[in-house]
């Protein structure tokens, strides 16, 4: 190894219940550059990154920094030696402020101080890096793009020669994932190293200098970004050529499927979550709700599938007015929810595969019969529902759910939920987190839904998969539509300043 | 002193045993750990404050002696609920149990004998001369000043203007957080449950050295599980904590009065008035947050009650 | 790098034979903590072991006392188990035991009427005091999300003084009993010299708490509303409806367990009707998990360590050693459920680095 390496990793192993997520990983990090750690979801990227961080204890390996080998058995360790992560999920305490964010667990921090001083030391730090935070804002009520600038700072004052970053691009719009890079190359040039942990070809191929890519837990290759080309990482990423887009069929109907107008909710601690917003999903048609997360996305699924109320505003499906009806009510109307948190939402984690699976059907014969449930019927409907899905390793439909994959829990939770959705089917960031071929296989069961006829409300993060998939594009910014775009003639870049505010409803020139 | 003014001196001291079990109880929770063991470590303070008054008669050696059991204890109950992660309703549930039973059992020989170390009323110079007010107020034991001044101020400034509070805060909202910037939550987990075991033996030491100063079979008389209440409707705040004790030390004082003067109300009225009360204050507490449109888990310890695993995925 | 030998590691879901396997050894691991205490106290452990065994299972009159003393905490137990199913907490069962006792004291005392008839309606009077009781904290919890563990337990201390209140003043007998009322007039009728039919109760809700809960829709929902209640609540159940049905269930079991006290076992309204034994169902409902057949066993094995405290009072040993011992041991047990999540796996070897 190279004595110049501000970190270098060796023969990192680590497992998980049975699963290997990394095998004997080598990996090197110089002062000055940009390293990308490039790979699917599930190939080990994150596990990597947390070993390095101190967050997860390897099963085997050395880490060595410049001053000397670290076994980083915490954060703390790691911190100390210099290398720091800004995590996916950021890890901030949300009733806190910025500036109490940014100065806890802090060395630096005075041992007796008030919000004011807390305050002030934080607006010189925001200067001096120049990323801008709001010091006085409890980080609830803070943007992502906030929050993750926070998260940075965060790393840095602590002395942080190594920045690592987890997928740090999923949650911004265009324009500041543009204020992420220049932030990035800044640190780069100034001799610290940056670990860019991510599953985007183009991105990884413009931020980098180096990327290494991951799969199966294993180093695939190391390349130098200036001497390969995005198919050549696409083939090290997935071990075969990219599969061809999937297929699109008819034109969406006229008939309306759901209704949406005037709808204002609150979300949590009572804040405007959605203001006014009107929209229709046609028969037979996809419709994508972009926008960066926070912005109203969930409350719009909680409202058009009756878990939660609408203060203003109606909902209805297929004519029939349902707004804060109960969400047996919506069910009843063909209505199916794939959530943005499966084992939030979706699934009893402690619960079988069988008790899983009858959700949507328990009540009702076959399965119902007096009041009890017929378990032969139950058995023999989810063994039907599990092969459907292409469920694998539910083997055993008695065993909890919580032991499938996550994209098998996800087959399951889509199947389950398309198959009642005879009318409309919402489905939030439904690929999030997903290998490519259990990706597929929801996009695929989404498509399927639209040809049959049924409407399909989509929300999501990713650009890339909205505008494959759906119709016409709607953005939500702030609790309010910004914007309308149909997919055939969609400007990435127009739906990108729609997503940070840019665009106003009434087609006002771009203020960002 | 007018009945209005005895009655207040009564209340004063009633509340102490709120206010520093439930400031125990209060920094706990603020770090994400329940502790429902609240009781039994105030019986074992009280029981270790009459046993050591055997053989000493400084209130100050008894009330450290209790101070230390209830810290043992609070040692065992971090020992489960922190380091080995047992859910903390099981954890607190069984120190009570194991608590309750020694204190009783170690206490039986002792029960209704007067307690010879107690402490002495501390007058304040100036204050106490005061009228009806001073004796009520400013004439108290040495804890009572602890309980509504000192210990209310010196949590204040912990938790809300030092490093180590914000690291205290910041563990109970969010662990991972608080792991992720380098704090050690078992640390200072392990840390505040000593401390609630040392206050809440100081609350139960407090009654066998001042309040009630003979020992009774259960001496915490459920106290503790008003002082858990207590931190829930003092919406996690030390000062209204101090409210919360005076209004509990208010009601039990209410009662004593009510027999001293020989009203003619049934005694069942008063001896559940201050649990009645207590159940009203939290739902009182719950609609105005409601008003408010905001839910008690928001303003709750967003960590409150859950172990914390660095490797959950 | 890395040692030789085994480590622990946690996994995604609990093996419940290791959790058991675990409680026993600490419920053990308690007992014997606690003999060796005694013993170092100066209490010949072995031999009173000896003896509390003769008392609970030497004669007849034993194993009825046991019973007698089982039949209630294996109630409680159920009722506590019932809300565990939907992750709540009752720790309230003896306060819903005691206002089922005082709602049946109140129509056996007040109303008059035929046997049969009369036993029926203190039945429905109990069960409904109970559930009543139990109703404040359901509310409170499923619509205000105050917790139900706090309630709970402040409305048995409010539920003691009442019962206290009713049995030494309103309702007292003034002559016989200076600290209960006068004898309930109607009687649970007896299958033995020492048993009435009242120990047959908690085999019955048993049966049905497990055909309910293990076929029904009902059951269905609620255990799926327990394992994620937002689950529950997107697949079309009403969360919070439940949430207060099922406290006032349990509730109803705690009261009806309060008047098979007052038409059995004691006759009379009196503060020793709770006693504590909903906390010792507390007890038996956490290790036993989540099997009814073993609430049933540890019930009795529970109730045989109150039985032994109680007899062996002239030894040294008094039901105030029992809460202690049963303290030590829902503390060793309560590492069951940790130990379910792990599992000891071999080290592996480090691969070289390339």
């Amino acid at each position: 190894m190279s004595d110049a390496a501000l970190l270098a990793a060796e023969g990192i192993s680590k497992s998980f219940d049975q699963t290997l997520a990394l095998d004997g990983v080598d990996l090197k990090l110089d002062p000055g550059e940009v390293h990308a750690l490039l790979g699917e979801n599930g190939a080990g990227k994150t596990t990597l990154a947390n070993v390095l961080a101190g967050i997860y204890r390897p099963d085997a390996g050395v880490i060595r920094t410049p001053g000397g080998v670290v076994s980083a058995q915490s954060p703390r360790e790691a911190i100390a030696a210099g290398v720091g992560m800004v995590h996916q999920h950021f890890r901030l305490a949300e009733a806190l402020t910025g500036a109490e964010n940014l100065h806890l667990g802090w060395s630096d921090t005075p041992r007796f101080a008030g919000p004011r001083l807390l305050a002030e030391r934080t607006d010189r730090i925001c200067e001096e890096y120049g990323l801008k935070v709001d010091a006085r804002l409890p980080v609830w009520q803070m943007s992502v793009g906030e929050r993750q600038r926070l998260e940075i700072l965060r790393v840095l004052v602590r002395g942080a020669r190594v920045l690592m970053l987890d997928e740090p691009t999923a949650v911004l719009t265009p324009t500041e994932v543009d204020g992420l890079f220049d932030a990035l190359r800044k640190l780069a040039a100034a001799g610290r190293s940056v670990l860019f942990v991510s599953h985007k070809l183009n991105e990884v191929l413009e931020i980098s200098d180096r990327i290494t890519v991951l799969r199966g837990g294993r180093v695939e290759a190391t390349r130098s970004a200036a001497s390969t080309t995005a198919a050549e990482l696409a083939r090290l990423m997935t071990g075969h050529e990219t599969p061809p887009g999937a297929p699109r069929g008819a034109r969406p109907g006229d008939a309306a499927v759901l209704e949406v107008e005037g709808v204002s909710v609150r979300g949590s601690h009572g804040r405007r979550a959605l203001a006014g917003v009107s929209f229709a999903v046609q028969e037979g048609e996809i419709l994508g709700i972009a926008g960066v997360s926070g912005n109203g996305q969930t409350e719009l699924a909680e409202v058009v599938t009756g878990l939660r109320t609408p203060e203003e505003g109606s909902v209805s499906v297929d004519g029939e007015q349902l707004g804060g009806a109960s969400p047996r009510r919506f069910a009843a109307a063909g209505v199916g929810y794939i959530p943005a948190d499966r084992m939030a939402t979706a699934l009893a984690g402690s619960c079988s595969v069988l008790e899983n699976a009858i959700v949507r059907d328990y009540d009702r014969p076959p399965l119902a019969r007096y009041g009890m449930i017929d378990r032969g019927a139950a058995r023999r409907f989810t063994a039907e529902l599990v092969a459907e899905a292409g469920v694998r390793g539910a083997d055993d439909i008695g065993a909890p759910v919580s032991i499938l994959s996550g994209g098998n829990q996800q087959k399951l939770v889509a199947h389950r939920e398309a198959r009642m959705a005879r009318r409309l089917l919402v489905a939030c960031l439904p690929t999030r987190g997903l290998d490519v071929a259990a990706a597929h296989a929801i996009r695929n069961k989404l498509l399927e839904r639209r040809g049959a006829g049924a409407g399909v409300l989509l929300i999501s993060e990713d650009l890339d998969e909205l505008l494959e998939l759906s119709d016409r594009v709607l953005v939500l910014y702030e609790g309010a539509i910004a914007g309308e775009f149909s997919a055939g003639g969609a400007d990435r870049d127009r739906i990108g300043i729609a997503m940070g505010g840019g665009l106003r409803p009434a087609g006002a020139p771009a203020a960002a | 002193m007018s009945v209005f003014f005895s009655s207040l001196d009564i209340a004063v001291q009633a509340g102490v045993v709120i206010i520093l079990a439930g400031m125990g109880e209060l920094l706990l929770e603020r770090t994400g750990v329940m502790n429902l063991g609240i009781e039994g470590m105030i019986s074992i303070g009280a029981v270790a404050a009459v046993l050591m008054a055997t053989v000493s008669s400084e209130p100050v050696v008894c009330l450290l002696v209790a101070v230390g059991a209830g810290m043992a204890v609070g040692a065992v109950f971090a020992l489960f609920a922190v380091v080995l992660r047992v859910n903390q309703v099981l954890a607190g549930l069984a120190i009570f149990l194991l608590c309750i039973g020694l204190t009783n059992e170690l206490g039986a020989d002792y029960s209704n004998v007067p307690v010879k170390a107690t402490f002495d009323d501390l007058a304040l110079p100036g204050l106490s001369s005061i009228p009806e007010i001073g004796p009520a107020l400013f004439d108290q034991p040495i804890l009572v000043y602890v309980a509504y001044v000192v210990l209310p101020c010196v949590v204040w400034l912990v938790l809300f203007r030092s490093r180590h509070g914000l690291n205290v805060r910041a563990v109970g909202e969010n662990p991972a957080a608080a792991d992720a910037a380098g704090i050690s939550v078992m640390r200072i987990r392990t840390a505040y449950c000593l401390v609630a075991g040392g206050l809440a033996a100081a609350a139960g030491a407090y009654l066998m050295l001042s309040l009630t100063p003979s020992f009774s079979l259960n001496p915490a008389g459920g106290r503790g599980w008003v002082a858990l209440a207590a931190v829930i409707f003092a919406a996690w705040l030390p000062w209204r904590l101090v409210a919360a004790g005076l209004l509990f030390g208010g009601l039990t004082s209410l009662g004593l009065t009510a027999q001293a003067q020989g009203w003619n109300i049934p005694t069942v009225i008063f001896a559940v008035l201050p649990y009645v009360v207590t159940i009203a204050l939290m739902f009182l507490i719950a609609l105005r947050l409601r008003l408010q449109r905001l839910e008690l888990r928001e303003v709750a310890p967003a960590a409150l009650a859950t172990p914390y695993y660095r490797e959950e995925r | 790098m890395s040692r030789p030998g085994f480590r622990l590691q946690r996994r995604t879901t609990a093996a419940r034979h290791q959790a058991a396997a675990v409680k026993v050894v600490g419920a053990l691991a308690a007992l014997l903590l606690a003999g060796i205490v005694l013993q170092l106290s100066g209490r010949p452990t072995l031999d009173l072991a000896s003896a509390a065994l003769d008392y609970n299972l030497g004669d007849w009159f034993g194993i009825e006392e046991t019973l007698l003393l089982a039949a209630p905490i294996v109630l409680g137990a159920l009722a506590v188990y019932l809300c565990f199913r939907i992750r709540l907490w009752n720790i309230g069962i003896d306060g819903q035991m005691s206002m089922g006792a005082v709602a049946s004291a109140a129509v056996g005392l007040h109303v008059d009427g035929p046997e049969a008839l009369m036993l029926a309606a203190m039945v429905v009077a109990g069960a409904l005091g109970g559930a009543l009781w139990a109703l404040i904290p359901g509310v409170l919890r499923a619509y205000f999300q105050i917790n139900e563990i706090i309630t709970t337990l402040l409305l048995n201390l409010v539920a003691l003084q009442i019962v206290v209140y009713l049995s030494v003043t309103a309702w007292a007998d003034g002559g016989v009993s200076l600290r209960s009322t006068s004898p309930i007039p109607y009687e649970v009728p007896m299958l033995s010299a020492g048993l009435d039919v009242g120990v047959l109760v908690p085999l019955l809700v048993a049966g049905v708490l497990a055909l309910v809960l293990g076929r029904s829709r009902w059951g269905y929902e609620t255990t799926i509303i327990g394992a994620n209640a937002r689950a529950g609540e997107a697949a079309g159940m009403s969360v919070r409806r439940r949430i207060v049905l099922v406290m006032m269930a349990s509730g109803a079991i705690a009261g009806l367990s309060g008047m098979l006290q007052v038409a059995g076992r004691l006759h009379v309204l009196s503060e020793d009707v709770a006693a504590n034994t909903g906390l010792y169902g507390f007890i038996v409902a956490a290790l036993a998990g989540a099997s009814i057949v073993a609430i049933i066993v540890v019930g009795v094995l529970i109730a045989m360590l109150l039985h032994s405290g109680i007899s062996l009072a002239t030894d040294g040993v008094s039901t105030d050693v029992v809460v202690a011992v049963y303290g030590l041991i829902l503390l060793l047990a309560s590492l069951g459920e940790v130990a379910a999540r792990y599992r000891l796996i071999p080290r592996r070897r480090s691969r070289p680095a390339e």
